[in-house]
């Protein structure tokens, strides 16, 4: 996973100051999506 | 051409037999004398871009500022961006090509929070746009040159985009009217993005009336320009949340929120406590949709070359690059639940009325703020009573509501259900004529 965020930062041209960034932010949608899967139903489709 | 109701107190955009050369003249020099200080364009056009006989057409030569992310022919398009400094756009974005098929003319592109991505309008590119009231103080965003290029009369209206209130705060920040129409209504076609779902165009007006007009001369919608009149308020439902919306309120927006419910209730409204469901959710929701779409949009456009960008969109950006698509997806089925839940209101009431921001323009330096004994970081203050209007795509409108003890102006919105967008306005239009009296 960190290897991956690395490489996306290295993408858009990001230095390696913001994979601390990227991993807080993955981290912190782990946590939203758990809320979120509290809502959605089992059928519901994105589209 | 439809004329304004004389009741709504305040000036219209066309006045027939006005003369305007002065006006332009007029706005120009406003422009001239403030722009250096506040910042509210990036580009000011020479001459106004026009369209021939623009004189027999219903907006009559009314001058319109454009955010700068609507792409005008030949003119630069920079979204506030050092990145696209130089770009100069090849076609005009379809909701001005409206406005100046309608005799509406273009007078410039005005400032932004970058890339549309922040709701301060500090601008490291550009110079910060600073509110019309206290220079101390954030004009709002991102639509914040748009909504100071309306108070200091350097322009009859102006355009935005909305994807979490980039309309209505700068609006309520800056004491004028903003309109966010429901989700489809008005094209998007030629501006550059910050969300594809989310983002709304949006006017900024003196009052409702104009953004009535505007908006119907954009949208395909209308076959009329429409002429509003103000909605009879004996039986209007007026909803007021009872969660969320208004648990931490800044002591002048509470007092000002309440004066007008209670100017209304006197009017015969009714009022009617209603129960948001979810709104939390909502707003993790709207997060990550916006965070993903704004990432994936940048991963080409950026070419490689983020160094170029301000600080925090920068880090904006990094955080949207780490969602992996199952959370965007899970989001996007979470986003249907939720406008499902809450549309269910609209049962109960006609239109949710609340404060537009829990808080009025806070200082340029501020990061935090403290709400009953609560501590905030500015943007989730800012952004908490409009962003969830995006995901459910409701037409939102805010107008001006009074002002804080020290004179900084204060807003109120009005959410209708979805496509509701006239009763809306003309509900707005009554409201404004009863605070204004």
């Amino acid at each position: 996973m960190a290897s991956l965020l690395r490489r996306l930062s290295e993408l858009v041209g990001l230095s390696d100051k913001y994979t601390a960034t990227l991993e807080d932010a993955a981290a912190r949608t782990v946590e939203e999506l758990k809320k979120l899967l509290e809502v959605v139903d089992d059928d519901e489709t994105p589209f | 051409m439809t004329k304004p109701p004389s009741s709504n107190g305040l000036k219209p955009i066309v006045v027939k037999g006005d003369d305007y050369r002065r006006r332009w003249e007029r706005q120009y020099d406003a422009i001239r004398k403030l722009n250096d200080r506040y910042k509210a364009y990036i580009t000011v056009f020479e001459k106004p871009f026009a369209s021939s006989g623009f004189l027999r057409k219903t907006l009559r030569g009314a001058t319109i500022a454009v955010k700068d992310v609507f792409h005008v022919r030949g003119y630069p398009t920079t979204a506030g961006s050092k990145l696209l400094s130089r770009n100069v756009s090849e076609s005009t974005a379809y909701v001005v090509e409206r406005l100046v098929a309608h005799g509406g003319v273009v007078n410039g592109k005005t400032n932004l929070h970058e890339f549309a991505f922040g709701v301060s309008n500090r601008n490291p590119h550009y110079g910060d746009c600073l509110n019309p009231y206290d220079t101390a103080r954030v004009s709002g965003g991102s639509s914040g040159g748009s909504a100071v290029a309306v108070s200091l009369g350097m322009c009859d209206a102006a355009l935005g985009t909305d994807t979490a209130g980039s309309v209505r705060i700068p609006a309520s920040f800056c004491g004028v009217v903003g309109f966010k129409p429901s989700r489809g209504l008005l094209s998007t076609k030629g501006l550059i993005p910050l969300s594809w779902s989310l983002d709304h165009v949006g006017v900024l007006t003196k009052n409702v009336w104009d953004a009535a007009l505007l908006t119907s001369l954009m949208s395909d919608r209308f076959a009329e320009p429409l002429d509003i009149r103000p909605l009879r308020l004996e039986k209007v439902r007026l909803g007021i949340p009872r969660n969320y919306f208004l648990d931490y309120l800044h002591e002048d927006v509470e007092r000002n929120f309440e004066a007008a419910v209670s100017k209304a209730q006197s009017e015969g409204c009714r009022v009617v406590e209603v129960f948001v469901e979810e709104p939390e959710a909502a707003a993790r929701c709207r997060f990550i949709i916006v965070h993903s779409e704004a990432a994936a949009y940048h991963l080409k456009i950026s070419r490689a070359q983020m160094s170029l960008y301000g600080e925090d969109v920068k880090q904006r950006i990094a955080a949207g690059l780490a969602i992996p698509a199952s959370a965007y997806l899970t989001a996007l089925r979470a986003r249907k639940k939720l406008a499902s839940m809450f549309r269910k209101i609209f049962k109960e009431c006609d239109f949710l009325i609340l404060p537009t921001t829990i808080i009025p323009a806070h200082r340029i330096e501020d990061e935090v703020v403290e709400l009953e004994g609560k501590s905030f970081d500015v943007r989730t203050a800012v952004l908490r009573n409009t962003e969830l209007f995006n995901l459910y795509g409701t037409p939102a409108l805010s107008i001006p509501s009074g002002f804080t003890c020290n004179g900084l102006p204060t807003g109120i919105q009005i959410v209708g259900d979805y496509l509701d967008d006239v009763r809306v306005l003309r509900l707005g239009l009554s409201l404004q004529k009863l605070l204004n009296s």
